[in-house]
C-alpha cells in the first residue's frame, strides 16, 4: 500500500440520527462516504419512538434516511459490521462484512456514530421486570404507544390487554447507579422522555393517571422547562423518591409501590403498569470496535474525547459523534455530527461540490415544471462574536482556505471564555482560551475587526453583503454564509444582599477572582453556593444549565486545597447530567454538603454585626432551618440574552420569548436559523458550557461547508412573486411573512421578495388583499383549478 | 386612509337579489389596505352572493373587477364597457366610490357592499382605530399630535372628564382615553402648560353643518373638455 | 336507495399530514375514495377563496390537514390557515350553506392513521349534514 493520503473518503459507522448527519453533511460538502450500519434499515433509535421532544422530528426521520440512500456521495452499507481496521490517519483500509460478501474500503477519516442501546434491567431484581409483564421499559412504552404498534396507538398493559388508569415511572433506572447499573453517570434524557411519554398518554387519554418517580429532574435543555411545566399542568405528577422495590398486588396484575415521600413518610400506591425509564449504554459492538481501534473509553465506557475538542478521539483520524460520545439527545447528537464533519474537513482538507438542486417534495407535487438559477457561491465566511462558539467556526473554516472575517463588539477577543478558570471537568480555559485567540489573530485567512457592529445585511444564502462599521471607518464584506455567535450577558443578582455586603458574589466575578487570586476563597472556614439565583421563577423560566456543574467543580477545587472547609450548595434541581453526575458524586464523597430548597422556602441571606453573613435554609432531610455563617457566598445568577433584537432583525433570524435566537422551523436542525445559510451557535442560542459551545461553534462550520464548498447555489422554484402593477404596498406580506422576507422599500412603494431568500410556504399569497402576489407552482388559478378538476372527474 | 367593513353577505344579496347581472367592482386604494374590499374581497364577496343566491334558485351571472382608484373619474370609466353589460354594480368601495359610479352611469343602479366607517389607520394588523374626525379646522398642535375630537368619546376640548380610569375611558375599556394619551405626550414635550390654557368654544362652521363642504385651488383646477 | 357519499376536498400540507398519509398507507389504511387530496406547500397557502370554491363547485365538505400545534415548518402557517377557517365557517353559516362543512384539523406524522381517522370523520360529519345544498 502506498502512503499517500487519502483525501475525500470517510468511514461512518453507525446509520443512527448522528451517523446520517455526518454522512449527509460529509457528503454535501463533497466528500464521499461509507455509511456502515449493522441492522437492516438506518435511522437508528428514533423510528422506535412515539414522537420527540420538546417538539416532535418524526416527520423528518424517514426524509432523512432517504436523502441518505439517494446521495450520489453516500454509499449506504447495510446489515454490515467492521471487521478490521489497519492503517492510520488519513488512510485506513477497513474490512467491512455484509449479509454474504466481505467488502474491502479506504477512508481518509473514521466517524464512530454507532450510537447506544438502552439499558436492560431483567437483572435488577428488585424492580421484577423479567417477572411481571406490566413492568416494560420506556423503549417497549413507546412501542406500545405508537399508532404503527401491534394496538394501533392504544395503550394496553401486556398481561391482560387492559387499559391502564394508573401509570408509573421509575426514572434512573440504569442511570446514576452503579450498584445495579454499573454507571454513574445521568443518562441526560430520560426525565424528558419520561415526560413526553406522560403528556402523549395526557393527551391522548386525559383521565390515565401518571407519576414520575425521580430523583433530579434534568430539565435542562432549551425549551425543557417550559415542557415541564406545561406537563405538570396537564396533571402529570411528579413525586421525588428512589422507589426501592416493585410488588405484585396479590390477586391481580396490579404493581404496588412502596416509597418514602418528602417528609420521610412511607406511603403505598398501585399501578395498573409500571415503566422502567431505562437508561443510555454506549452500544456494544461499538465499544467493541473502538477497543479494537485503539480509542479510549472514559469511566461509564463511552468514547473518550480530547480536552476542548468534543469530537476527537484518542486516535488521530478517529472522530465521534452522537450518543457514543456520552448520553446526549436529539438534537445535541445532529450537532455533534455536524461537529465532526468541519473536524474532518479541517483534517483532510477542502473538497469542490457542484451544485445541488434543493431537495423538495415540493417539486413533486407542483402545478408546472420549476425552475431554478444557477448563482456563484461567495467562498467567504463572516462571523458575528469573537467568543469560543466564533472562534472555533472561524478558525475550523480557515483551516479549510475560506476566508472569514470575525466582527466582535469588544476590544477583544474571547468572550465570557476570558472570565472562566477551569470546565466541569477542570480543564485549564485560560491556556486553551490563550492558544485560540493566538491561533485565530495569526491565521492569514481570518480579518478580525475588534470594536465594530455589523449596521446592514442584505443578499441571501452563497451571496450576502455587509456593512461593518467601527467608530473611525465602514467597510463592506461579501460572503456566502454568517455565522451569529454573539453569546449572552450574565445577570447582577437583586437578592441575597449581592452589591450590599462585598463577600456575596456573582459567580462570574467570584471565577474572574479564582483565575488572579484563588487565596482569597481557599482561606475561608464556610462557603455557600446558591443555585437558579433568577432561573426558573417568574419571567425567566428556563434553566441556565452550566450553574450545578460550575458550582460542583469550585466546590471540589475548594475542598480540593483546603479539606477543612465546610461547603454548602443550596439548590432546587441538581441538574449535573451526563458525566457531570461523576463530578456530583465525587463532590459528596469530598464531603460537600447540598441542600435542597424549593421556590417558597427560598434560603435567606442576612448580615450580622460586623458584616458577618448568615444564611438560613430549610433542610428538606431534617425538616429543620440551618443557620450557616459563611466566609462567603456565591451566587449562581441567571445567564440572560444579550437584547439581540437588532441583530436577529438584519439577519431575519426568529427570537424565542427569553430573547434567545431561534433554530429553523425546518426541524433537526439544530444549529440552522431560520434564514438559509444562516448558522447559530453558543450562548445566542441558550445557556451552555464551554465544549457545548465549542460543538456548536465546529458544527456551524459543519453546516456552513455544504454551502462554501459548491462553485453555484441554485436560486428560485417554489417562490412567491409580487406583480409590481397590482401591489399597493399595503405591508402585509410584510407583516405575515414568518421569515421577515418581503420588504416595501419607500421609495420602490411597492413589496419586493427576494428568491434567494423566499422559502415559498404562499402564506403571503393568501393575504395579500390585493392579490399582488403568486407562487410558482400554486396560483389560485392553478389550486382552483386542480379543486375543479378534482370535483369534477 | 378610509377604514370601512364589509356588510353582511344576508344583507348583501337582499339589496341586489333581483338582478340576473351584476358586476362586483373593488378599489384597489384605501380599501385594498384596510381589506375590505379590494381584489381578494371582490373575489369572495362574488363566491359567497354567487352561493346565497344559488340557494334562494336564483342562477345570476356575477362578474368582478378591481379598479386602482373608484373615486376617480379615469379609472371608473375604463369599466364602461364592463357596466353596460350588467344589470347592477355592486361596489365595494368606500361611499366616496359608490358614489362615483353612480354618478358616472346613471342609468346603473349601485349598490354599497361596505359600511365606510372611519378615518384611522391599522394600530395593529388587523386593528384599525379611528383617529380623525375631518373638522375642517384641525387643531392638533396644541394637542401634542393627539385629537381629543376624535379620540375623546366625548370630544371634550378643555380636559379629560370625570371617567378616565387606568388610562382607559369610561364609554368601553378598550378604548385609551383620550385625554390620558393627549397628557402624557405633553408631559413628554415638557408642554404641560398648554392644558392650562381655556379654549372658548371651537367653530364648527368647518365642520359639515354648512352644507356639502368643497375646496376649489386656483393654482391647479383645470376643467377637463373631454 | 343508497347512502348518500359526500365529496370532500382535503387541502393537505407536504409535512406532518402527508407523512400520516404515508403511514396510513404502510399500515394498510385505506383513505375513503371520497375524499380528495389537494397538497400545499404549507396550509399558509391555502386561502378562503380556495375553500368557498370548492364548495360552490359541488363539493360535499372541505377540510385543512395541517401540521400539530408549534410544528410548522414556516412557523405558524396552520395558525393563519385556522383563523381564515373560523372566516369561512361563518361566511358559509351567513350563505346558508352551513359553516360545518368545513373544517380545519391538525395532525402530526407522528400520530399514524390519523389522517384517515380524520377523512373517516368528517366523511361521517358530512353524510349527517346530508348533500351540499347547492347540489340538491
Amino acid at each position: 500500500m502506498s502512503n499517500e493520503k487519502i483525501v475525500g473518503s470517510v468511514m461512518v459507522v453507525g446509520g443512527g440520527i448522528a451517523g446520517m448527519q455526518a454522512a449527509l453533511d460529509l457528503a454535501n460538502a463533497g466528500y464521499s462516504v461509507y455509511l456502515v450500519e449493522k441492522s437492516s434499515s438506518i435511522g437508528g433509535m428514533i423510528p422506535q419512538l412515539h414522537r420527540t421532544y420538546p417538539i416532535c422530528i418524526c416527520c423528518k426521520i424517514d426524509s432523512r434516511g432517504v436523502e441518505c440512500l439517494s446521495n450520489p456521495n453516500i454509499k449506504v452499507l447495510l446489515d454490515s459490521e467492521v471487521i478490521e481496521v489497519n492503517g492510520e490517519s488519513g488512510n485506513f483500509q477497513a474490512v467491512v462484512r455484509d449479509k454474504d460478501r466481505t467488502i474491502n474500503l479506504n477512508a481518509g477519516a473514521i466517524v464512530l456514530s454507532a450510537g447506544f442501546e438502552p439499558f436492560d434491567p431483567s437483572g435488577y431484581d428488585t424492580y421484577a421486570y423479567a417477572q411481571f409483564p406490566n413492568i416494560v421499559t420506556s423503549v417497549e412504552l413507546e412501542a406500545l404507544q405508537k399508532p404503527t404498534g401491534t394496538n394501533q396507538g392504544i395503550l394496553r398493559r401486556p398481561s391482560d390487554n387492559k387499559e391502564p388508569e394508573k401509570i408509573a415511572w421509575l426514572q434512573c433506572v440504569g442511570s446514576r447507579d452503579i450498584n445495579q447499573g454499573d454507571t454513574g453517570a445521568c443518562s441526560t434524557v430520560c426525565c424528558m422522555y419520561a415526560l413526553k411519554e406522560a403528556l402523549n398518554i395526557k393527551d391522548a387519554r386525559p383521565r390515565i393517571e401518571v407519576s414520575i418517580f425521580y430523583m433530579d429532574l434534568r430539565a435542562h435543555g432549551k425549551g425543557f422547562e417550559n415542557y415541564t411545566n406545561q406537563a405538570l399542568a396537564k396533571g402529570v405528577r411528579l413525586i421525588r423518591s428512589r422507589v426501592h422495590t416493585i410488588d405484585p398486588v396479590p390477586g391481580s396484575d396490579d404493581l404496588r409501590i412502596q416509597y418514602g415521600d418528602e417528609h420521610g413518610h412511607l406511603q403505598t400506591e398501585s399501578y395498573d403498569m409500571v415503566v422502567l425509564s431505562v437508561g443510555l449504554k454506549p452500544a456494544r459492538d461499538a465499544v467493541a470496535l473502538a477497543e479494537k481501534l485503539g480509542v479510549n473509553l472514559d469511566t461509564n465506557h463511552f468514547v473518550q474525547t480530547r480536552p476542548f475538542e468534543p469530537t476527537t478521539t484518542s486516535v488521530p483520524g478517529i472522530f465521534v459523534c452522537g450518543a457514543l460520545n456520552g448520553p446526549m439527545d436529539i438534537s445535541n447528537a445532529v450537532t455533534n455530527a455536524s461537529a465532526v464533519v468541519s473536524q474532518i474537513g479541517a483534517y483532510l482538507g477542502p473538497t469542490a461540490s457542484p451544485s445541488k438542486a434543493k431537495p423538495s417534495e415540493i417539486l413533486n407535487i407542483s402545478a408546472e415544471p420549476i425552475n431554478f438559477m444557477d448563482v456563484p457561491v461567495k467562498k467567504q465566511a463572516l462571523v458575528v462574536g469573537g467568543g469560543v462558539a466564533g472562534m472555533e467556526s472561524a478558525l475550523t473554516l480557515a483551516k479549510q482556505g475560506y476566508p472569514v472575517t470575525i466582527v466582535e463588539k469588544n476590544n477583544q477577543l474571547g468572550g465570557h471564555a476570558l472570565f472562566v478558570s477551569k470546565t466541569w471537568q477542570g480543564y485549564c480555559v485560560p491556556d486553551y482560551l490563550m492558544r485560540l485567540i493566538n491561533e485565530v489573530s495569526n491565521h492569514p485567512k481570518i480579518e478580525i475587526h475588534l470594536e465594530s457592529e455589523i449596521v446592514k445585511n442584505s443578499g441571501y444564502v452563497g451571496n450576502f453583503k455587509s456593512a461593518i462599521r467601527n467608530s473611525q471607518s465602514a467597510i463592506t464584506v461579501e460572503h456566502g454564509v454568517t455565522i451569529l455567535a454573539t453569546g449572552a450577558e450574565i445577570t447582577k443578582p437583586t437578592e441575597y444582599l449581592y452589591g450590599q455586603n462585598p463577600n456575596v458574589w456573582n459567580w462570574s466575578d467570584f471565577d474572574e477572582q479564582m483565575i488572579n487570586d484563588p487565596g482569597v476563597f481557599e482561606q475561608a472556614k464556610t462557603a455557600v453556593f446558591i443555585q437558579c439565583v433568577g432561573s426558573r421563577e417568574n419571567e425567566r423560566q428556563y434553566c441556565s444549565k452550566l450553574c450545578c456543574s460550575f458550582a460542583v467543580r469550585k466546590a471540589i477545587d475548594l475542598k480540593t486545597k483546603n479539606p477543612e472547609m465546610n461547603i454548602y450548595v443550596l439548590y432546587r434541581e441538581m441538574r449535573t447530567y451526563g458525566d457531570r453526575e461523576d463530578i456530583y458524586k465525587q463532590a459528596r464523597l469530598l464531603g460537600v454538603m447540598f441542600i435542597r430548597y424549593t421556590l417558597e422556602n427560598k434560603p435567606e441571606v442576612c448580615e450580622k454585626d460586623e458584616g458577618i453573613l448568615g444564611v438560613t435554609i430549610h433542610d428538606h432531610v431534617l425538616d429543620l432551618p440551618v443557620i450557616i455563617e459563611p466566609d462567603f457566598i456565591c451566587l449562581q445568577s441567571a445567564i440572560v440574552s444579550q437584547g439581540s433584537e437588532k441583530l436577529a432583525k438584519l439577519f431575519k433570524v426568529a427570537l424565542d420569548k427569553d430573547g434567545f435566537f431561534v433554530e429553523s422551523p425546518a426541524k433537526l436542525k439544530p444549529i440552522d436559523a431560520m434564514t438559509e445559510g444562516v448558522f447559530l451557535a453558543g450562548m445566542d442560542l441558550s445557556p451552555k458550557s464551554i465544549e457545548e459551545s465549542i460543538a456548536q461553534g465546529q458544527a456551524a462550520a459543519g453546516r456552513a461547508m455544504g454551502i462554501l464548498s459548491r462553485s453555484t447555489i441554485q436560486v428560485g422554484g417554489v417562490v412567491a412573486k409580487v406583480d409590481e402593477e397590482k401591489c399597493v404596498g399595503c405591508l402585509t406580506c410584510v407583516r405575515m411573512c414568518p421569515f421577515q422576507v418581503p420588504i416595501v422599500d419607500p421609495n420602490q412603494r411597492v413589496a419586493s421578495i427576494e428568491p434567494g431568500l423566499c422559502r415559498g410556504c404562499g402564506i403571503c399569497v393568501s393575504e395579500c388583499p390585493g392579490k399582488a402576489i403568486s407562487v410558482v407552482g400554486f396560483s389560485d388559478q392553478q389550486l382552483i383549478a386542480r379543486t375543479e378538476s378534482l370535483l369534477y372527474s | 386612509m378610509i377604514i370601512a367593513e364589509q356588510k353582511p353577505i344576508q344583507e348583501i344579496k337582499a339589496m341586489i337579489a333581483s338582478y340576473q347581472k351584476i358586476l362586483v367592482v373593488g378599489c384597489g386604494t384605501c380599501v385594498t389596505v384596510c381589506m375590505a374590499g379590494g381584489e381578494k374581497e371582490v373575489g369572495i364577496i362574488a363566491t359567497s352572493l354567487r352561493m346565497a343566491l344559488r340557494l334562494d334558485g336564483k342562477k345570476p351571472e356575477i362578474t368582478e373587477d378591481c379598479i386602482q382608484r373608484q373615486c376617480e373619474w379615469e379609472f371608473v370609466d375604463a369599466l364602461k364597457d364592463r357596466i353596460s353589460k350588467v344589470d347592477a354594480i355592486l361596489s365595494s368601495a368606500c361611499g366616496v366610490g359608490v358614489q362615483a359610479l353612480a354618478e358616472r352611469f346613471p342609468d346603473k343602479p349601485v349598490y354599497p357592499a361596505l359600511n365606510t366607517t372611519f378615518m384611522g389607520m391599522p394600530e395593529k394588523h388587523g386593528l384599525w382605530i379611528e383617529t380623525c374626525r375631518g373638522c375642517g379646522s384641525c387643531e392638533l398642535g396644541r394637542f401634542g399630535g393627539i385629537c381629543p375630537i376624535a379620540r375623546c368619546s366625548k370630544g371634550l376640548l378643555n380636559g379629560p372628564c370625570g371617567g378616565s380610569q387606568d388610562g382607559k375611558c369610561e364609554v368601553s375599556k378598550e378604548m385609551d382615553c383620550g385625554w390620558q394619551l393627549i397628557y402624557g405626550r405633553l408631559k413628554t414635550l415638557n408642554q404641560l402648560d398648554q392644558v392650562e390654557e381655556i379654549l372658548p368654544p371651537k367653530d364648527w362652521s368647518t365642520d359639515r353643518d354648512k352644507g356639502q363642504r368643497r375646496i376649489l385651488r386656483e393654482d391647479v383646477y383645470y376643467e377637463q373638455t373631454v | 336507495m343508497a347512502e348518500f357519499e359526500p365529496k370532500l376536498i382535503a387541502f393537505c400540507c407536504i409535512n406532518c399530514p402527508s407523512s400520516s398519509v404515508t403511514v396510513c398507507e404502510s399500515m394498510g389504511m385505506s383513505i375513503p375514495t371520497n375524499v380528495e387530496v389537494v397538497r400545499v406547500p404549507c396550509t399558509g397557502r391555502v386561502d378562503i377563496l380556495h375553500l368557498l370554491k370548492a364548495i360552490e363547485s359541488g363539493a360535499d365538505g372541505v377540510y385543512v390537514a395541517g401540521c400539530s400545534d408549534g410544528n410548522c415548518q414556516f412557523t405558524d402557517g396552520n395558525v393563519k390557515a385556522n383563523r381564515r377557517i373560523e372566516r369561512v365557517k361563518k361566511l358559509l353559516d351567513e350563505i346558508g350553506v352551513g359553516g360545518q362543512r368545513v373544517e380545519m384539523y391538525r395532525m402530526s406524522a407522528a400520530m399514524g392513521p390519523r389522517f384517515a381517522e380524520v377523512a373517516r370523520e368528517m366523511t361521517e360529519r358530512v353524510r349527517g349534514l346530508g348533500p351540499s345544498p347547492l347540489r340538491r
